[in-house]
C-alpha cells in the first residue's frame, strides 16, 4: 500500500527529474563516506600520522627527555657510513628471500600433493595441521625454537647426533644464526601461503584438467602447465604480503639470538629498536625506519612491475 | 543527519547500515580521546594479580584515623608486571606514617634494566607523572647524566644525624656507585654480587675442598673434576662443571673474570676504554677454552642455568643472590648446595649492581619522595623488601644480610653474599657509564663472537676498543674511583 492510499496521508512531493537525480547521487556518495570514515580515521591516526611524524623525527635527535634537536641530514648521513646497519639491510634481504622463497616452494608442493584422492576429513586436517602456526604467537614460537636449537640441550642436535652428524652450533654461530630464524619463520609461516594457494587452485576451472588428462597429459605435466601458471596471481599475491612481512621481521631475532652472534642476524627492525628504545636516538631510529619504507616501496614497485612477465590473470 | 524522507514504516537497511557505521566512528573517536590513564587516589585492596594489568597498581590503605579528603600520591615506577609482596609491605607501612599520602605502584614488564628504562622513559615522554623509579646501576648514570633525577646531597646533609646509622650499617662500597660527577642519587637498599653456586654432594665426590681464597688454577682444576663425559650433547650421565651464562648478558659472564685478573672494560672513572687491556685478553681467552678447548663449560645460551643445576646436570654456576629462589625452586635445600667466593686472580675482587630509589625532577614533592626515599633504606624496610620468601637481591645493610633469619632457606654460607664487597680490595659495580647502552650493545656482540669461538679473543677485545672509544668520545665519566671518600658521608 503506498502512502498517498492511505487514508490523511500526505500527498507526495513533486521534484524535478534532475533534482531528484542529484540528490540521490549526493544520498549514495554521503553513504559510502560514512562507511569510509572509520578507515580514515583509524589509518590518519595510526599510519599517516605516525609516518609524517617520524618523517619529521628523522631530521631531530631526541632522547624523549630533553626537547628534540634539529640535525637536518645528519642522521641520513650517518645511516649511510653505519656499517651495522648495512649489515642489518643485508640479512634482512637474505630473509627475505630465503623465507619467501621457501614458502613459495614448500606451500606449493603441499599443494601438490594435496591434489591427490583422500578422505575430506584428512584434508581438512592437513589444513588445520599447517594453518595451526600461523595462529600460534610468534613470540612463542621463537622461544620454542631458541630451546630446539640450543647447541647442548636442544632435540635437534640430539637427533643429529645420532645420525652420526656433528652438532651444530645454530645460534651461536655467524654461518647458522641466520638460518636457524629463517628455518623457525618458515615453519610459523609457510601454512599462510599453503591455504591460499589451495583456495586459488580450487577456483581453476576443471576442463583445463579434462582437456589436458584426454590430450595425455600426466600429473606433473597438468601441474607445471596448468595449475602452476593458472596459481600465479595467488602467488603473486603471497610474494608480495610476505616480502613487506619479512622485511619488517623482529620477534625472531630479538628472542633468538638478538642480532648475533655479532651483528650475524640483526635485522633493520631490531637496529631500529636499539637505536630508540635502548639508546634512546629516537631521530636516528626514525631515519632507520624511514629508509626501510622506502625499501619497502621500490622491492613491492619492481614487483609489480615485474608481474607482467609471469603473472596470468587468464 | 540522513537526508531519507521514510515512505514507510519500516527502515531501510542502508540507514540502519549507516547509523551503525556513525554510532561505530563515533566510539571509535571517544576511546581515542579518553585513552590517557587517570590515577586512582582512592585505595583498592591491592595483591599481586593473577592476570596481568595495565593499571597502576594502588597498595592498601593504611589502618587508622579518618583519611582526609585529599591525598598526595607517590607514583613509583617498578619492574615487574605487579610490585611484590615486599614493595606493597613498604608502601604499607609509608603510608601509615603518613595517613595523606596514597602510594601507586606503576610496573613494567621488562626482559632486563635496559627494557625497563626504555619503557618509563616512554611512560614520562606520553606525559604520566612518575615521582620515584627503582634504578639500579646499568641506569643510575643514564637518568642522572640526562637531568631526570636530583641530587640526594642536601637532604642527606640536612638529615646527617638520623642517617648515620645506616651509612654505618653498609658498606661504601655499595654507596659509591650512586654518586655521578660527585652528587649522590640514591640511596640503596639492595644489590647483587657475583659469586659461585657449587653442588656439595659432586664436590664431595671430586674431593674438593672449600678454600675461600681459591685460584683461578684451583678453579680450572675444580670444574675438570666435576665435569663427566666429553662431547656436547646432553646425554644421560653428562655433567658440565660451568656455565658460562644462561645468555649472552653483561652482567656477571666475563667482568667477574676481568676484574679478578685485575682489570676492567673501563677506565676506574668510567669515561676511556680499556677494554684492549691484555689482562682483558686473558680474562676471554680462558673463558673460551673453558668451552672450547677443555669442553667443560656451556656457551651462553637458551637455558636456565638454576634448573640445570638443580637437577644435577650442572655442578657450578655464578650469580648474586637472584639465583637462589630459582635454585630453591628446584627442589634444592640448604644441605644440597653453598655458595663460595668468585676465585682469585691477580685479584680476589668482586663484581656487583646495587639498586636505589629515585627522586625524579619532575616529582611535585620532592620533600615527601625523599621521606619515601629514607623510609625504604630503615632496618625494617630493607628486611621487608629482601625477604626470603621473594628475595632478588642482598641486602644492603649488612646487619639484615647478616641475619640468619634471612637464610633459612639457604645457603649455609650466607655470609658470602655481603661479604664479597669487601673481601678483597678493588670490588666494584659493573662499568655502567651513562653510555651503557652503547656500551652494552657493543660488548655483548664482541663477547658472544669470542664465546662462540667466531673470533679471537685479542680480535674481539681489539674491536671492542675502537668501537668503546667512538662512543665515549664524549662522555662524562664521573665515577669515584674504589676507596676514594664519599663526598657529603665519608668523614
Amino acid at each position: 500500500m503506498l502512502s498517498h492510499q492511505l487514508p490523511n496521508a500526505a500527498p507526495p512531493q513533486t521534484v524535478s527529474h534532475g533534482a531528484t537525480l542529484r540528490s540521490l547521487r549526493f544520498q549514495e556518495a554521503l553513504t559510502a563516506y560514512v562507511f569510509l570514515v572509520p578507515v580514515f580515521v583509524g589509518y590518519a591516526l595510526f599510519v599517516a600520522g605516525p609516518l609524517l611524524f617520524s618523517l619529521g623525527l628523522s631530521l631531530f635527535e631526541w632522547d624523549i627527555l630533553r626537547p628534540p634537536e634539529f640535525v637536518g641530514t645528519a642522521n641520513f648521513e650517518r645511516l649511510l657510513g653505519d656499517n651495522t646497519v648495512h649489515r642489518s639491510f643485508q640479512n634482512t634481504l637474505v630473509f627475505v628471500v630465503c623465507l619467501v622463497g621457501l614458502n613459495a616452494i614448500i606451500a606449493l608442493a603441499l599443494v601438490a600433493l594435496m591434489q591427490r584422492p583422500m578422505w575430506t576429513a584428512l584434508s581438512y586436517f592437513y589444513r588445520s595441521v599447517y594453518f595451526l602456526p600461523v595462529i600460534t604467537s610468534t613470540a612463542s614460537i621463537a622461544i620454542v625454537w631458541a630451546f630446539l636449537f640450543h647447541f647442548e640441550l636442544g632435540i635437534i642436535n640430539y637427533y643429529l647426533g645420532r645420525l652420526g652428524i656433528e652438532p651444530v652450533r645454530w645460534l651461536q654461530s655467524s654461518q647458522w644464526a641466520l638460518w636457524s630464524i629463517v628455518i623457525a619463520s618458515v615453519w610459523k609461516s609457510v601454512g599462510f601461503d599453503f591455504v591460499i594457494f589451495l583456495a586459488g587452485v580450487q577456483n581453476i576451472p576443471r576442463h583445463l584438467y579434462e582437456a589436458a588428462a584426454i590430450d595425455g597429459a600426466n600429473g606433473w605435466q597438468q601441474f607445471w602447465k596448468i595449475t602452476l601458471p593458472m596459481l600465479t596471481p595467488t602467488v603473486f599475491f603471497a610474494v608480495v604480503v610476505g616480502t613487506i612481512w619479512a622485511l619488517q621481521v623482529f620477534d625472531q631475532p630479538y628472542i633468538m639470538t638478538q642480532g648475533g652472534p655479532g651483528d650475524a642476524s640483526r635485522t633493520v627492525v631490531l637496529k631500529l629498536y636499539e637505536e630508540s628504545f635502548r639508546a634512546l636516538r629516537f631521530g636516528y631510529g626514525s631515519a632507520i625506519a624511514l629508509a626501510l619504507f622506502a625499501v619497502i616501496m621500490v622491492v613491492t614497485a619492481v614487483q609489480f612491475r615485474s608481474s607482467g612477465r609471469w603473472v596470468h590473470y587468464q | 543527519m540522513m537526508p531519507y524522507r521514510f515512505t514507510s514504516r519500516r527502515m531501510s537497511r542502508r540507514f540502519l547500515l549507516s547509523g551503525a557505521a556513525l554510532a561505530a566512528s563515533s566510539l571509535a573517536l571517544q576511546a581515542c580521546v579518553a585513552a590517557t590513564p587517570t590515577a586512582a587516589p582512592t585505595a583498592v585492596p591491592a595483591k599481586p594479580a593473577d592476570k596481568p594489568s595495565d593499571k597502576p597498581v594502588t597498595a592498601p590503605a593504611a589502618a587508622g584515623p579518618a583519611q582526609p579528603a585529599t591525598r598526595a600520591l607517590v607514583r613509583i615506577a617498578i619492574g615487574g608486571q605487579n610490585p611484590n609482596s615486599g614493595q606493597l609491605e613498604l608502601a604499607k607501612t609509608f603510608m601509615e606514617k603518613k595517613p595523606n599520602v596514597s602510594v601507586e605502584y606503576q610496573g613494567y614488564q621488562s626482559t632486563d634494566h635496559g627494557d625497563f628504562y626504555g619503557k618509563v622513559l616512554t611512560t614520562l615522554a606520553s606525559g604520566q607523572q612518575i615521582d620515584c623509579i627503582g634504578v639500579c646501576t646499568e641506569g643510575t648514570f643514564l637518568w642522572a647524566g640526562k637531568d631526570v633525577l636530583i641530587p640526594l646531597d642536601d637532604y642527606v646533609k640536612r638529615d646527617r644525624q638520623v642517617l648515620q646509622e645506616y651509612f654505618d650499617d653498609v658498606s661504601p662500597n655499595l654507596i659509591r656507585p650512586m654518586y655521578y660527577q660527585g652528587k649522590l642519587y640514591e640511596l640503596p637498599w639492595g644489590y647483587n654480587s657475583q659469586t659461585i653456586y657449587y653442588n656439595k654432594k659432586m664436590w664431595a665426590e671430586a674431593g674438593l675442598k672449600r678454600n675461600e681464597k681459591w685460584t683461578q688454577n684451583d678453579f680450572l682444576d675444580a670444574v675438570t673434576k666435576l665435569n663427566k663425559g666429553t662431547g656436547t650433547e646432553a646425554t644421560a650421565g653428562r655433567v658440565f662443571g660451568w656455565s658460562t651464562g644462561r645468555s649472552n648478558r653483561f652482567w656477571g659472564i666475563s667482568i667477574p673474570w676481568m676484574f679478578a685478573n685485575s682489570s676492567d672494560l673501563l677506565a676506574p672513572d668510567w669515561k676511556t676504554s680499556t677494554a684492549n687491556d691484555p689482562k682483558n685478553v686473558e680474562a676471554m681467552q680462558f673463558m673460551q677454552d673453558l668451552i672450547h678447548k677443555h669442553k667443560v663449560a656451556l656457551g651462553p645460551g637458551a637455558i636456565d642455568e638454576q634448573n640445570f643445576f638443580g637437577s644435577g646436570k650442572l655442578a657450578m654456576f655464578g650469580s648474586g643472590r637472584h639465583g637462589l629462589r630459582a635454585v630453591l625452586n628446584t627442589g634444592f635445600k640448604k644441605d644440597d648446595f653453598d655458595i663460595i667466593y668468585w676465585p682469585g686472580w691477580k685479584q680476589q675482587r668482586h663484581q656487583f649492581g646495587t639498586c636505589g630509589w629515585s627522586n625524579m625532577k619532575q616529582a611535585k614533592d620532592h620533600d615527601l619522595i625523599w621521606e619515601f626515599n629514607r623510609h625504604s633504606i630503615t632496618k625494617e624496610s630493607v628486611t621487608s623488601i629482601n625477604h626470603h620468601q621473594q628475595g632478588t637481591s642482598t641486602p644492603a645493610r649488612r646487619s639484615v644480610a647478616h641475619d640468619p633469619k634471612l637464610h633459612e632457606d639457604g645457603p649455609e654460607n650466607f655470609k658470602v653474599y655481603y661479604n664479597s664487597l669487601d673481601f678483597a680490595e678493588g670490588s666494584d659495580a659493573i662499568p655502567a657509564p651513562a653510555e651503557f647502552a652503547d656500551i652494552e650493545r657493543i660488548w655483548l656482540k664482541y663477547q658472544g663472537l669470542i664465546l662462540a669461538n667466531e673470533t679471537t679473543a685479542k680480535e674481539g677485545l681489539d674491536n671492542t676498543h675502537k668501537e668503546f672509544a667512538e662512543v665515549l668520545k664524549n662522555a662524562k665519566g664521573g665515577k669515584l674511583a674504589y676507596g676514594s671518600k664519599l663526598p657529603g658521608i665519608s668523614s
